[in-house]
């Protein structure tokens, strides 16, 4: 990322706080592609992962003063997606797996797949995930947060978190399975 | 194909992987509630409008602290008495003593005189500081000064005019006790010439002469009805109101702030600034002003601005014209005969050229502003703080549109400028002297700062202007 590059995102940035509509639509269009990624990562169904991505686009500008060009605007915008996609989802399946199962990935063998997946196929199987295995799934292995973070964020215990990364993962293997010449474990 | 770890396929396919969006969709669903996203105000730092206000507050500080010059020591306590309050009692007093002068006689001058006019002036003679008391925990400065009043009686007739002096008082004499005046008179007997040859000449045809007798006045004046000491009030009178209308017009240096809206347009906008240089600004106006005695003035008014920038720019231009049929050339067959050949001919024709236009941006404002002014006697100085109204912006000329062609501002179907750019901050600072009691000259060295652009949401540039400049200018007073 060059300084033309972030000097333009600011002055865009800039404009959309001093209200400039054509600013406006140019970081949508800008930046929803990228956001409804996130969105559709996190939801059920296509409907609801645009239903977040409206919902996101309008926090992001309710919130646009409150960004500091310290780290990437990318970045910030991504975790509003995130926290937005959370909210949607509501947080209170996540306490339906109380029992802390204490084991380590490390444990389980890793799978293995074939590289040449498309996103659209990974993101349609994930979406079929439960929704709490596919919330863990996507903050711990996209997003990169830890066990302990997930717990603090989704209010249950880094057990839970651990075996709903397991289950996940398992289920999610099992669903690229499905796709013929893809996958092989 | 070699097989990877379903973490590596989310982290490195999904992560920076953008789905297709309907943007036009997408931004019709959301638009009213962005549109409706109260942003962060413009945090551009306007160093006109708090240079304004500060000298507008500044202003108003200093007259509150004047206000207190009317808190006086009366000798036992401290008085507090508006303007109002003493340029009352101070009429009072001095119409007292002069209603009690004797009466001219009019046997003494052996004319008929018709008109009486009767003048009063005072003057304070000394301002010397006294010294200070305490009163209340309070430093009490006061000041004692010497007060001449004196009343000029003035009559006529219909070739005589009688001047009179009549009273000369000092503070001294009041607090001695020993009010002692003295009159002086003095007579002009003047006639209209009836010869044809210098009508309506008139000239003196007796001699001046002075009559001075001293009247003791001390059974004319009480000393409850003049002055006493400390008084401050500057007796140049003012009305409540003043109003009054002017006209005015100067010149101005325009800045321009051009700056790209969405970060695409950086080569266009280095295009324009390239090509056109701000000039300079001229304006007009007419205004309508109520001042308060106290000196806050409301002023408002209708102005012509015209703002001028030159627009250069060079190119080149290629023509080409096509002959159908064209005598393209001739041919000799074997048998020696010339055959012309026609066929179709391209000229190509490439002219370079010049462009030079003077880019006109005009509008009609109504300006409206708060201003302070500050001064006795014929000068004063003030500051003025308001917002200017913009009802119509008109452009004309031409300038360079995004894909560097040449384009008439004026033309109906250019979406570049907006008709009218709504508000605009306004400071200024303005010298007034008095001529008489009627005209009035100004000089005002002013700032306006536009926050809008000039031109509409879809144009890619956003163009601000902040101008500086000087006016000169009448003002007629009621």
């Amino acid at each position: 990322m060059n300084l033309h590059f972030l000097t333009k995102q600011q002055t865009l940035i800039d404009n959309c706080l001093k209200g400039d509509k054509r600013s406006r639509y140019r970081l949508v269009e800008l930046y929803s592609g990228l956001l409804l990624t996130t969105c559709r990562r996190y939801a059920r169904d296509e409907a609801m992962a645009y239903d977040m991505l409206q919902e996101t686009l309008i926090l992001i500008f309710k919130n646009l003063h409150q960004y500091r060009p310290i780290g990437p605007f990318e970045g910030w915008i991504r975790r509003i997606a995130i926290n937005c996609s959370l909210q949607w989802i509501g947080k209170t399946y996540y306490k339906r797996e109380q029992s802390v199962v204490d084991f380590y990935e490390k444990d389980t063998p890793e799978p293995l797949v074939f590289s040449h997946l498309g996103q659209e196929e990974i993101i349609r199987c994930i979406q079929k995930l439960p929704d709490g295995y596919r919330t863990v799934l996507n903050l711990y292995i996209v997003e990169g947060y830890s066990h302990k973070e997930i717990g603090e964020l989704l209010n249950i215990s880094v057990g839970t978190s651990r075996s709903q990364l397991l289950r996940a993962k398992k289920s999610l293997i099992a669903l690229l399975e499905d796709k013929p010449n893809k996958i092989a474990v | 194909m070699k097989p990877r770890k379903i973490e590596d396929i989310l982290k490195e396919d999904l992560k920076d992987y953008a789905s297709e969006v309907d943007i036009k969709k997408l931004w019709s669903d959301i638009e009213q509630e962005v549109e409706a996203v109260d942003m962060k105000p413009d945090s551009d730092f306007n160093p006109l409008i708090i240079l304004g206000l500060s000298l507008f507050f500044c202003a108003i500080l200093f007259s509150l602290w004047r206000q207190n010059e009317n808190q006086f020591f009366d000798g036992n306590q401290v008085v507090t008495k508006t303007a109002h309050q003493i340029e009352t009692e101070r009429i009072l007093k001095t119409e007292s003593a002069v209603n009690k002068m004797p009466t001219i006689s009019d046997d003494d001058e052996k004319v008929n005189l018709e008109k009486r006019e009767t003048l009063v002036t005072s003057h304070i003679l000394n301002r010397e500081e006294k010294g200070t008391k305490e009163v209340n925990n309070l430093n009490i400065a006061y000041q004692e000064r010497d007060i001449e009043y004196s009343t000029q009686i003035n009559s006529f007739s219909e070739n005589v005019k009688r001047n009179d002096t009549a009273i000369a008082v000092t503070d001294e004499d009041i607090n001695s006790n020993n009010f002692r005046g003295e009159t002086k008179g003095s007579t002009e007997i003047i006639r209209e010439e009836t010869s044809p040859f210098i009508f309506n000449e008139i000239q003196p045809l007796e001699a001046n002469f002075v009559d001075s007798t001293m009247l003791k006045i001390e059974n004319l004046l009480k000393a409850d009805l003049l002055a006493k000491q400390n008084e401050n009030e500057d007796y140049r009178r003012k009305p409540d109101f003043q109003f009054s209308i002017g006209a005015y017009g100067g010149a101005s240096l325009a800045l321009r702030d051009l700056s790209d809206k969405t970060g695409d347009a950086i080569e266009y906008l280095q295009m324009r600034d390239d090509t056109e240089t701000t000039l300079e600004t001229l304006q007009t106006g007419l205004k309508a002003a109520v001042e308060h005695k106290s000196g806050v003035t409301l002023q408002t008014g209708l102005q012509i601005m015209q703002l001028t920038e030159r627009f250069e720019f060079s190119g080149s231009r290629i023509r080409r014209d096509t002959i159908e049929d064209g005598l393209f050339g001739y041919l000799i067959n074997p048998n020696g005969d010339t055959i012309p050949v026609y066929d179709q001919i391209i000229n190509t024709e490439e002219a370079s050229f010049e462009k030079r236009v003077f880019n006109r941006y005009r509008f009609l404002d109504i300006p409206v502003s708060v201003a302070y002014f500050l001064g006795d006697g014929d000068w004063s100085v003030g500051v003025q703080a308001g917002v200017v109204v913009n009802l119509a912006l008109r452009t004309k000329g031409e300038m360079l549109n995004e894909s560097e062609e040449i384009k008439d501002l004026s033309a109906s179907d250019t979406d570049f400028f907006k008709s009218s750019v709504g508000l605009s901050y306004r400071g200024a600072l303005s010298g007034r002297y008095l001529i008489n009691d009627n005209l009035q000259v100004e000089a005002t060295v002013h700032g306006r700062y536009f926050p809008n652009s000039f031109t509409t949401d879809i144009y890619s540039l956003s163009q601000k202007y902040t101008v500086f400049g000087v006016n000169v200018g009448v003002n007629y007073l009621f």
